[in-house]
C-alpha cells in the first residue's frame, strides 16, 4: 500500500471515527478508546507528513491525555452522577467503535511504519535531528520557553485544584 | 508521496470537525477533546507548510522544515499546558457533585 493511499484511509477512519464519537460516544470508556484511536490515526498522518518528532510526541501526549481523561471520567461515574450516561444500545455500539477504533489505530500505525520510513514511497521531507535540535535549544531557545510555560501550566492546574470552590 | 496540499486541506477540515465538536456536545471532557484536536490540527498545519516550502534542496529547505516541525512541537506542548489547566478546572467544577455538562457551570460564583 503507497503512502497516499494510507493517507486517505487513515483521514477517512479519523473523520467517521469523530462524527461516530460525537453522535454515539456517551461512555467514558469508549470515549477515551475512541479519541485514543482518532488520535493514533492522528499521529500516523502527522508521521506521513513527515513530521517524525511530532508524531512521537503526539503519540505519548494521546497515551496520557486519554489515561487522564479516563481516570477523570470513571471518577466522575464512581459517584453515582449521570455525568456520561446513555441506555444500553448506544453503550454497545460505543464500546464496539471504541475498540474497533483502537485495533484500527494500532493495526495502521504499526503497518505504515516502514512505508513511512521508505524514503522512496513517502520521499517526506524530514527535518534534519542536528538542525531542529540547533533550532529548538540554541536559536529560538524554545525548550526553555516551553517548559516555564508548562511549570506555569501546573503551577495554576494546582491553584485551580486547590481554590476551587465547590459549587453548592 | 503526499502533496502539502492534502495534509494542509486534512488540517482544515480536522480543525472544523473540532469546532463542531465543542459548538455541538456539551459534555466537559468530549470539549477538552475537541479542544486538542484543534491543537493537533495546528501543529499539521506546520508540518504541512514546513513540507510545502522546505521541499527545495539545500540549508534553506532544510531550515524551513526544522522550523516547521519545531512550531509543530511548541504547538503540542501548549496543548499539554492547556490539558493541564483544563483537567484541573474541570475536575475542581464537578468535584461537588455536578455532572459534567457545562451548561451546569454556567454561573459565575465568587
Amino acid at each position: 500500500m503507497t503512502a497516499g493511499a494510507l493517507f486517505f484511509v487513515l483521514a477517512f477512519a479519523v473523520v467517521v471515527g469523530t462524527l461516530f464519537l460525537l453522535a454515539e460516544g456517551r461512555r467514558t470508556v469508549s470515549l477515551c478508546a475512541g479519541y485514543l484511536g482518532i488520535s493514533l490515526a492522528l499521529s500516523g498522518i502527522m508521521l506521513l507528513g513527515g513530521g517524525i518528532f511530532v508524531a512521537i510526541l503526539l503519540f505519548v501526549l494521546s497515551m496520557s491525555t486519554a489515561l487522564a481523561l479516563l481516570l477523570y471520567g470513571l471518577r466522575v461515574q464512581g459517584r453515582g452522577q449521570e455525568g456520561l450516561d446513555l441506555p444500553q444500545p448506544a453503550r454497545l455500539t460505543g464500546k464496539l467503535l471504541g475498540s474497533a477504533a483502537v485495533l484500527a489505530g494500532v493495526v495502521l500505525l504499526s503497518s505504515f511504519l516502514p512505508v513511512a520510513e521508505s524514503n522512496v514511497s513517502s520521499q517526506a521531507v524530514t527535518a534534519d535531528p542536528a538542525l531542529l535540535g540547533t533550532v529548538l535549544f540554541r536559536d529560538l531557545n524554545l525548550v526553555l520557553s516551553a517548559l516555564g510555560l508548562l511549570f506555569l501550566a501546573l503551577s495554576v492546574g494546582g491553584l485551580a485544584l486547590v481554590l476551587g470552590r465547590p459549587a453548592e | 508521496m503526499i502533496d502539502a496540499q492534502w495534509l494542509l486541506g486534512f488540517s482544515l477540515l480536522l480543525f472544523a470537525l473540532s469546532w463542531v465538536a465543542i459548538l455541538v456536545r456539551r459534555n466537559l471532557i468530549v470539549m477538552l477533546m475537541g479542544v486538542i484536536w484543534m491543537f493537533v490540527s495546528v501543529a499539521l498545519a506546520f508540518v504541512g507548510f514546513a513540507r510545502l516550502h522546505g521541499s527545495t534542496d539545500g540549508r534553506l529547505g532544510d531550515e524551513v522544515a526544522a522550523r516547521g516541525e519545531a512550531a509543530a512541537i511548541v504547538v503540542l506542548i501548549l496543548a499539554i499546558a492547556y490539558l493541564m489547566v483544563g483537567l484541573a478546572i474541570t475536575y475542581s467544577t464537578t468535584r461537588s457533585g455536578s455532572s459534567s455538562d457545562v451548561d451546569d457551570a454556567s454561573d459565575l460564583r465568587w
